[in-house]
């Protein structure tokens, strides 16, 4: 009972939060609801029993790529264009035609036959584990930090100024 | 009633057709790319709820390096974003029309 309460409240607290994201007349009010949101999601993930995300979803969405957000916000003019174009009409109708098709798809999937959470908690020594003692996952974590390299560099190229001779 | 993994892949739905519809009625690119991380969220909010209500850690493994992932793409994002408000002074995606500076 008490399990579907906790859901139920950092359910609203995404929704609102997303919600904001996508309503909100100033950038700035939207990147707040950004971060309520992601904090939001590391709190669904704290109820799911994976610990280790929720610290990483903490530190690297509310924490690096919220601050990004506003410092972009900041750094371009971007609440100077509030209007909406026209033309835009369909985008509400598209989002609840899927929302409807997923609905529809999920709630004749065997999801309901997994019965009761496991017992499985995703602390940082059993997900360590999992990504270095097994062998399938090594490969794919350096090549994400590979990735990550590439990622910095290229957004340092890109946005630094460029150099007149 | 007890929380059962179908409550979380509703969730993780609602939260995607919100970043959709955000995505879709935006032409502030700041706000588009915020829509994408929103999708990414539920996304990983599916992955997670399955790898709890299946019992193994694969799916937080994936969720981990799809974090990874989006931290890299909204980095480049913003900075592709800030040359491009640098060139046209504006960063409403329907008066950039031109590829070519």
């Amino acid at each position: 009972m008490i399990d579907s309460l906790v859901f139920l409240v950092i359910s609203a607290v995404v929704i609102a939060g997303a919600v904001v994201v996508v309503m909100a007349e100033r950038i700035f009010h939207a990147v707040l609801g950004l971060a309520l949101a992601l904090l939001g999601v590391a709190a669904v993930f704290v109820t799911l029993g994976a610990e280790f995300l929720a610290v990483i979803q903490v530190l690297v969405y509310a924490g690096g790529v919220v601050v990004l957000f506003l410092f972009a916000t900041m750094l371009t003019k971007s609440d100077l264009q509030l209007r909406r174009p026209r033309g835009d009409e369909l985008a509400p109708v598209s989002a609840v035609v899927f929302a409807i098709v997923a609905l529809f798809y999920v709630a004749s999937s065997g999801f309901a036959e997994l019965g009761e959470r496991g017992s499985v908690v995703g602390t940082v020594k059993n997900v360590g584990e999992l990504i270095y003692d097994l062998n399938i996952y090594v490969l794919p974590f350096e090549l994400v930090g590979l990735l990550l390299l590439a990622a910095m560099v290229g957004a340092i190229f890109l946005a630094r100024k460029e150099v007149v001779k | 009633m007890s929380v059962t993994v179908f409550h979380y892949v509703f969730l993780g739905m609602l939260l995607f057709s919100i970043g959709a519809y955000g995505l879709l009625s935006s032409r502030n690119a700041v706000r588009m790319l915020m829509s994408i991380e929103l999708m990414l969220n539920a996304a990983n909010i599916n992955l997670v709820a399955f790898s709890s209500y299946l019992g193994n850690l694969h799916g937080q493994a994936f969720a981990a390096f799809t974090i990874a992932i989006a931290a890299a793409e909204a980095g480049v994002g913003l900075a592709i974003l800030l040359a491009l408000y640098r060139n046209f002074r504006t960063v409403n995606l329907r008066e950039i029309k031109e590829l070519r500076w």
